[in-house]
């Protein structure tokens, strides 16, 4: 088990968040093409996934996105309105190489060729205080013609939802996804934002994913995300939160569980730009084998965003002496009355409350699950949605324990 | 019932245990006193298996064979249990469920089904009472946040459910006020059988007032010095250890 400090041993230039990304694996992998097994085996998969969703009746609507384009006959709208914006094609991205972001954000453009805006409608039944959460889930396929969706959610005033996005791929075969998400907020509005891929897929080890998140909050807003992360090679998420309006909170959660010889990368960005906004990030890893995670975080205040509250947390739990954890909380502040923490901890499983365990009987196990258990539960907490996930973790933890 | 056969054991390197023997028939209570940092607790982590200790000679004989090589978990379920002198807190596991999971573990272990959820709940509610424990406690996180004298009260309400067949009591008298002392002393002799055996760790005389001793072993220096009867407590409790400690003309 090893910690680099970054701080110390790398530059710190605050705005790069690439520094620490390795592409030297990238470059050396070779991509999916269509083959016709794959195609039935997901749409197969897609099917049941859709069963298993209406027979739980836990979605009002789920929107099924193939290749970066929707499918209307696999998906059921009720509360979202469907509209497409087409990017502009004169915008060629090989001439914005600039910064390895904006090539990510160039070739998502112009492969997926239009933007799927999806908007929440308004809630007409509901009264002032009341509202009733809409539940959609978004199950986003990708079979190899196309590796890129770009996706952007409105989100009404005073609405309430819950968004989950699920990746569905095919198993046992290399490719690269990569996805762009924009969600504004208007005023009042509270989102929930569920990040997955469908868990327990043992062979995603030639598989590359980026995505790029960003998302807009007005005035009292309430945001919630909750990133699933799990074994594939690569994966580097990055996440942006803008405060535009006062008084609005966002707290964002992280699960990982890597098995293998897996390197993830997740880069956040906090703008506290406007007064008393309130922010958290709790990001729990687990690691086994040869993985690797990287958690950067960054919180920027303003001058203008007095009354802030940040805190930021990240504590992994290393199960073998070659995997890593990479923790750099920064904090970027120009205003005086705020309130920012953070906290990154790499360690193992306790060995006090291990011991504890069994000397009542419990195997070594089981002790450890229940205590696998109890570090992952609080960032399952405000997900009443994510019980079936929370359950595939375990398993999986079962499985590799 | 256990047979500690000259066991020499250290911690870090140290050496605290210097040749330990102590035999526990089935059916008695033994009580163990001496001095702070005399290896008491050393002791009773030996028999439960803490990783700590490292055994350099002797054996240690549950029932007739050897208990070296189990882990704590298989001494656990082989009837060893520890009521711990720091009871550790272990947030985000719920006290009641590890409390059934612990249950259960033991049923398998004697080829028994899982125990329904409803009878455990009976049985919980009376072995509650026993130690006068709210059952909010339950749905807490295991001992997490709880004062001194609610941790030990919870680790003699594990002993009332798991109802193992030797018991080690490491000082579960302090941190105890009078009362609550009588209602867990209370408790440990309802589960007083002919076929059980306790090995009790104290300081102090007060708690053998309570539940009274078969046999009382001074311990110093990693080392049982006396065993006497109950009085040998009395005479502690009077004396001090210093005069035990005097080299024997
Ligand atoms: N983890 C440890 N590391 C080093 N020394 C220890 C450790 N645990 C116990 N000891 C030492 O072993 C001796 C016996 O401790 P203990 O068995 O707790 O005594 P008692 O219970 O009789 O007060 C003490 O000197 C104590 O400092
Ligand atoms: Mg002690």
């Amino acid at each position: 088990m090893k910690i680099i400090d970054f701080q110390e041993k790398i530059h710190n230039d605050k705005t790069d968040m690439w520094r620490f990304t390795n592409f030297s694996k990238l470059k050396k992998a070779t991509f999916l093409e269509e083959n016709e097994s794959e195609l039935c085996d997901i749409e197969s998969k897609i099917e049941s996934i859709i069963e298993d969703h209406k027979a739980a009746n836990r979605f009002d609507d789920f929107i099924v996105i193939i290749d970066g384009q929707v499918d209307n006959s696999l998906s059921g709208v009720q509360n979202v309105s469907v509209d497409f914006v087409e990017f502009d094609s004169s915008e060629n991205f090989v001439d914005s190489i600039v910064t390895s972001d904006l090539i990510l954000d160039s070739s998502n453009k112009t492969w997926s060729k239009k933007q799927i805006v999806l908007n929440l409608e308004p809630d007409t039944e509901s009264t002032d205080n009341e509202c009733v959460q809409k539940r959609i889930k978004l199950i986003i396929v990708s079979t190899g013609n196309n590796n890129s969706v770009n996706i952007h959610i409105n989100c009404p005033e005073k609405s309430e939802s819950a968004w989950t996005l699920l990746e569905v791929f095919p198993e046992q075969s290399s490719f690269i996804q990569n996805h762009q998400l924009t969600v504004n907020q208007l005023d009042g509005s509270k989102v929930n934002i569920v990040y997955l891929k469908s868990l327990g897929q043992d062979n995603l080890s030639d598989s590359y994913h980026f995505l790029s998140s960003r998302i807009k909050l007005g005035k009292n807003c309430k945001l919630k995300t909750l990133d699933c992360m799990e074994n594939s090679s690569f994966t580097r998420h990055k996440l942006c939160v803008d405060f535009d309006g006062e008084d609005s909170t966002a707290d964002l959660f992280g699960i990982g569980l890597f098995k293998e010889e897996t390197a993830q990368h997740t880069h956040i960005q906090i703008n506290h730009r406007v007064k008393n906004c309130t922010s958290s990030q709790l990001y729990k890893h687990m690691l086994f084998n040869r993985a690797s995670a990287e958690f950067a975080g960054l919180v920027s205040v303003s001058e203008g965003a007095s009354g802030t509250l940040s805190n930021q947390s990240n504590p992994n739990l290393v199960f073998s002496d070659d995997a890593r954890a990479y923790s750099r909380p920064q904090l970027n502040i120009l205003n005086d009355d705020v309130q920012c923490n953070h906290g990154a901890t790499v360690g193992q499983i306790d060995e006090l409350s291990l011991f504890y365990l069994k000397s009542r009987g419990v195997s070594e196990k089981e002790a450890k699950l229940v205590l696998l258990k109890g570090f992952i539960e609080d960032v399952f907490n405000d997900f009443s949605e994510c019980e079936q996930e929370k359950s595939s973790y375990l398993e999986e933890l079962r499985k590799v324990l | 019932m256990l047979e500690i056969k000259n066991v020499v054991a250290s911690i870090n390197g140290v050496k605290i245990l210097k040749g330990t023997s102590l035999t526990i028939k089935p059916g008695e209570v033994h009580a163990v006193m001496g001095p702070n940092g005399s290896g008491k607790s050393t002791l009773s982590k030996l028999v439960s298996g803490h990783p700590d200790v490292e055994i350099e000679s002797g054996d240690i004989l549950f029932n007739g064979e050897s208990i070296l090589d189990d882990d704590p978990d298989i001494r656990a379920l082989k009837g060893v249990f520890m009521a711990f002198q720091y009871p550790v807190e272990v947030p985000g596991v719920q006290n009641g469920s590890f409390l059934r999971m612990a249950y259960n573990a033991k049923r398998k272990y004697k080829g028994l089904d899982e125990v329904d959820p409803m009878d455990f709940e009976e049985l919980i509610q009376e072995k509650l009472k026993w130690v006068g424990m709210n059952e909010s406690f339950l749905d807490r996180p295991l001992n997490q946040g709880f004062s001194g004298g609610e941790k030990k009260r919870n680790e003699i309400l594990q002993l009332a459910v798991l109802e193992p067949m030797l018991s080690i009591l490491d000082e579960t008298d302090s941190g105890l006020d009078i009362d609550a002392l009588r209602t867990v002393s209370e408790a440990v002799n309802r589960m007083i059988t002919k076929e059980r055996s306790f090995l009790v760790i104290t300081h102090y005389q007060r708690l053998l007032n309570h539940i009274v001793p078969d046999v009382v072993h001074i311990f110093s220096e990693g080392k049982i010095i006396k065993t006497g009867d109950k009085t040998l407590a009395l005479e502690v409790e009077e004396k001090g250890y210093d005069w035990l400690l005097q080299p024997v003309s």
